[in-house]
């Protein structure tokens, strides 16, 4: 079973002069890892927002964990249960500190208090920082920091998991530090984890990857990406089932 | 769990110097609320015990005046109403405003000696004056004020009297003024011999109000009979004015307090524009992000309230300790003074965060995230 199921999904801007997806198609099931690449303003965030519900497609068919996003009026409650999402910018709120932003999500899921509390110190145990839990954003380093946000994309155990370029403000280490994090959470909890990076070595921790130019999406990789044998290239390492993509000829999944 | 409150309260507390400001806006506002109403009433109070002392049942004034001390009754009158079935006493009392040699604007009383006790005046100190010569008794408060005994002379107007007796009457309109035979106030201030008004004792079996009504009928409405001190804006429309003025002040209050509540919380909901993206991000409802920004605006409100009635108190407190204010007005802490400041708190706090708290709901997300 798929948990996100997109059909000829469109978003445009500026009055359709920025056409920002143009006809994407996407399924991804149930529990699975996928890594979305691309440059810099090829649509990626803006289809990870689609799936968040944090934006409607302006045509398409875009149905995420059985729920049809176009036809449903407020998706509040979609992005409190469904998806959490891990930005490259933590997008902490400053002014709380470490456990209450976690805590923040849970506003719209009725718990008593103590079991919200126990539920966010469980989660910031988990994901490595439960000694900084009074720590003001402001006090913690860019990896805790990265490690908050994610103990609050996870508050209201949603089923999908959205980041985007969740490393992408980090030095390597916490960076490979962070990417261990979410695919150990991944795998143990079974979630689905879309995540947007433009590092290789974050993408080949994924099932699968996607490519996305010019708002439309390919599961094949630029030729720049790939070795000779039409592998992924990177840091020595092939990421497998990825094909070479002709100039012209991208393979759209459909 | 942090509670909205809390959210709300860590939220102003980010901008304190902007918070402060607004709260010391919106506290003036509050405490010249409570200062004029509390003077208001302790004024109209007052008053109404000068037109109605403790053993009188109705008061007597002219009709159409603008100000009880404009009003005249005369003498014929007077004896008139003395006639009138149920009426045991009834006696008249002129009230005038003079100079003296220790203030401008001293309260004198005219009637004649035989009145003073059942019109209020206790004689304290001294003795009563004589009709017709120049003593004078003198308020116990305007006694202290002004530095006065027994003995002591006193310049009203041109007059020299002297002073044989202190009084006390409990209000401080009486108390912070000076009694005089009322033949020697007629010399020195009206010829017709008339009165300002006339204090009616009545009989115990007889309806107050149905006397009154009485009165006012056999002088062909020349007259207003009062049976209470409610009923001062019948005749004293000085009252009304200083009621109005309070009320005026509130709305002023109401407009300019909304205005500068909503502007710091205007200013506070746009820079935190990315924040309130986050929050519709991870799943808050417009709803709570209402919510939690009309709380910051009445958490404003109620801080605002709270140290504008309290600055409003003592300034009442500061201007009692001026002889002339204590001469005039015995303040009155009436509830419904409070309960109208704490409404135009509340009121501004909601008129002043109810826009920003809308337009906080209609960010959408994305554009929120992307905002710098």
């Amino acid at each position: 079973m798929n948990d996100i199921y997109a059909r000829n999904i469109h978003k445009h801007y500026d009055n359709g002069r920025i056409r920002a997806l143009n006809g994407v198609n996407l399924d991804i099931a149930n529990g699975e890892f996928v890594a979305l690449m691309g440059p810099s303003g090829c649509g990626k965030s803006t289809l990870l927002h689609m799936v968040g519900g944090l934006d409607k497609p302006d045509l398409g068919k875009l149905v995420v964990a059985d729920q049809d996003l176009i036809k449903t009026r407020d998706l509040t409650s979609f992005r409190a249960r469904t998806v959490g999402f891990v930005f490259q910018l933590h997008n902490l709120l400053p002014s709380l500190t470490a456990i209450e932003n976690v805590m923040i999500p849970m506003h719209e899921i009725r718990q008593s208090e103590s079991s919200r509390r126990k539920r966010a110190l469980e989660l910031l145990d988990k994901v490595g920082i439960s000694k900084r839990v009074s720590g003001l954003p402001s006090q913690l380093s860019g990896g805790e920091r990265q490690r908050v946000a994610i103990a609050r994309a996870l508050a209201n155990s949603p089923p999908i998991i959205l980041a985007d370029e969740p490393t992408g403000n980090l030095d390597s280490k916490n960076g490979e530090q962070i990417m261990a994090l979410l695919t150990q959470i991944w795998k143990t909890d079974g979630t689905t984890l879309l995540i947007i990076t433009h590092d290789m070595s974050v993408a080949q921790r994924a099932q699968r990857m996607l490519y996305m130019r010019d708002g439309e999406l390919s599961n094949n990789l630029p030729h720049s990406l790939c070795d000779d044998t039409g592998s992924a290239i990177s840091f020595g390492g092939c990421f497998p089932g990825t094909k070479r993509d002709s100039e012209r000829d991208i393979e759209v999944r459909s | 769990m942090i509670g909205l409150l809390k959210f709300a309260l860590k939220n102003i507390l980010r901008r304190r110097t902007r918070t402060l400001l607004t709260i010391g806006g919106i506290s003036i506002g509050i405490a010249t609320i409570v200062t004029l109403g509390i003077l208001a009433a302790g004024i109209q109070h007052s008053m109404g015990r000068v037109l109605m002392p403790a053993g009188v049942d109705l008061t007597i004034t002219e009709a159409g005046v603008g100000d009880l001390i404009m009003s005249r009754i005369t003498t014929k009158q007077l004896q008139k109403i003395q006639t009138i079935e149920g009426v045991e006493t009834a006696f008249g009392q002129l009230v005038s405003v003079t100079r003296t040699d220790i203030s401008p604007f001293f309260m004198i009383f005219g009637m004649h000696r035989q009145d003073l006790k059942i019109a209020g005046f206790e004689i304290v100190e001294g003795r009563d004056f004589a009709d017709g010569s120049n003593e004078v008794i003198m308020g116990r408060m305007a006694a202290t004020n002004f530095n006065k005994e027994v003995g002591d002379n006193i310049v009203l107007g041109i007059r020299t009297h002297k002073i044989v007796g202190i009084y006390e009457s409990g209000n401080p309109i009486q108390d912070g003024g000076a009694v005089l035979p009322i033949d020697v106030l007629w010399a020195n201030n009206n010829e017709a011999r008339e009165f300002t008004m006339v204090l009616v004792d009545v009989a115990d079996v007889v309806d107050v109000g149905g006397l009154g009504q009485k009165i006012e009928e056999v002088f062909d409405g020349e007259v207003i009979a009062l049976s209470s001190i409610a009923e001062l804006g019948k005749i004293d429309q000085g009252m009304e004015i200083i009621n109005f003025a309070v009320y005026a002040i509130s709305l002023l209050a109401v407009v300019i307090g909304g205005i500068g509540a909503m502007n710091t919380i205007m200013m506070s909901v746009f820079e935190r524009t990315r924040e309130i993206g986050i929050l519709r991000a991870v799943g808050w409802s417009r709803k709570r992000v209402f919510a939690m920004i009309l709380n910051e605006s009445i958490i404003i409100g109620i801080c605002a309230t709270v140290i504008g009635v309290l600055l409003g108190i003592l300034v009442i407190a500061f201007i009692m300790t001026f002889p002339t204010a204590k001469a005039l007005i015995q303040p009155v802490y009436s509830e419904v003074i409070f309960v109208i400041a704490v409404i135009v708190g509340i009121l501004v706090s909601v008129i002043g965060g109810t826009y920003p708290a809308i337009r906080a709901t209609k960010f959408a997300p994305t554009e929120a995230l992307r905002y710098e």
